[in-house]
Formats: structure tokens, sequence, C-alpha cells
């Protein structure tokens, strides 16, 4: 496995993430949205990163895998119920259903997303220092 | 599980692992030359996917930063193992074209 194919590895963490962090977004954007696209209140998304094996090329190698997202889940937590009859998502009870997002939660997934995403970013950079360093090898 | 095949040992040219550095078509008994112009193809091949990554960006489509530029990390990496490569095939003709006979 050369630099390239870990810079590839290094990639596919960074898209999960940047992913991840689009999830974040999505979630905190609509922390209070009471009507979805079906009808009910926005349901939290869950990103689902599962790794992608490849043949890097030895035997020592094949556990190694990408990172990928493979599907961007509901989230099955419960809806927050609130009495408010005078909302006009109410139900026939006079209660609103809120999203199940937690605004705590989203913020500490924010904070591990980015630092997951730096310290994808500080492994390429030690991948380009490593190559370089072995290039200078070749020079006289 | 999947075993990969084991690389034949002595199969001509010499190789550095299972695969080329850049992953250049090591092909056995391939000249010097040839080998050359695959590793040269190979780096070219990075920079124009470095290139059609900066103008993806440029034009606002919806491709990830880090893509374009880990697309250039290796186009970089690509291109200086190759200039050090070339640089080192400079020296060693210009050392045996300065022999005295």
């Amino acid at each position: 496995m050369g630099f390239i194919d870990t810079l590839s590895i290094t990639a596919s963490g960074l898209t999960a993430e940047r992913v991840r962090l689009q999830a974040v977004a999505s979630n905190l954007a609509n922390a209070r949205t009471t009507r979805g696209v079906d009808g009910g209140p926005y349901v939290r998304q869950l990103p689902l990163i599962e790794s992608v094996g490849r043949d890097f090329g030895t035997e020592l190698e094949r556990n190694l895998a990408w990172a990928q997202v493979t599907e961007v889940a509901n989230a099955t937590d419960p809806f927050e119920l609130v009495y408010d009859p005078s909302h006009p998502h109410a139900d026939d009870q006079g209660y609103v259903k809120y999203p199940n997002v937690n605004i705590l939660n989203e913020m500490v997934d924010m904070m591990t997303t980015a630092r997951t995403y730096e310290a994808n970013v500080n492994a390429v950079e030690t991948t380009k220092q490593m190559a370089h360093v072995a290039i200078s090898i070749g020079r006289g | 599980m999947n075993i990969p095949a084991i690389s034949p040992l002595l199969s001509g040219a010499p190789s550095f692992g299972p695969r080329a550095p850049i992953g250049a078509a090591a092909t056995p008994g391939a000249d010097f030359g040839a080998q050359l112009a695959g590793a040269l193809r190979e780096v070219n091949a990075a920079q124009l996917n470095a290139d059609d990554g900066l103008r993806a960006m440029a034009a606002g489509e919806g491709t990830d930063i880090h893509q374009t530029m880990i697309g250039l990390a290796e186009a970089d990496i690509a291109l200086r193992t190759m200039v050090s490569v070339r640089d080192r095939a400079v020296e060693a003709y210009q050392t045996i074209m300065n022999m005295s006979i």
C-alpha cells in the first residue's frame, strides 16, 4: 500500500465526518420543526458509518478499510409532547409533537465530528510529510 | 476472507514490493524508458485529476473541499517522486558521460 492509498482511506474518513456534520446541521435547523415531509414532526437523522473493506495489496493489510456512510437513518427516540391547544399542529387532545432532537446531544456530536475531522486532516499532513521524507532519501 | 495472490519473486524486473510506487504498470522485462513513460502517465493522470477537482470546486459543483485538496496532495507526491527519479537518472547519466576513458 502506497501513500496514495493512505490518503484515500483518510479521504473516506473526512467524507464520513462531513456527512455527520450535515446530519447535525439538519437536526439543529429542524430542532423545533413540527411538520416534516410525511406530515409528522421532523425525525432526528442518524448517519450510519460502516467500514468498507478493500484489498490493499498484501496479507497484512487485508483488514484495513474505508469508512463509508451507508445510510442516514431515522432515530427511534420518542417525540416530545407539549400541551398547546392553540397550536395549529396540535392533535385532538391539544398536544403538539416536537422532534426527538436534543440540542445538547447534537452539540456534543458536532464537537466530536469537528475533532475527528481535524484528526483525519492531521493524518493527511503526516502522510504528506512521510512521503516528502521518503522522497528525500532519493536525493543525492 | 480474501487472500491476495503472492507475487512471483523472480519475474525479471526488480520490483519494490507488491505494487509499483505510483501504481505504474510495472511489466516484467520492460526497459527503463517504458517504465518511466508509464510513471509519467500516472503523474499526468494525477495532475489532471487534481485539475478536474479544482475546476469542479471553482464551478461551484457540490464536491468536497478535502477531496480536491487530497487530489492536489496526491498529484504533488506523484510529481515530487517523478522529479526525484528524473534527477537521479540524469545524475547517473552525467556521471557516466564525464567518465574519462
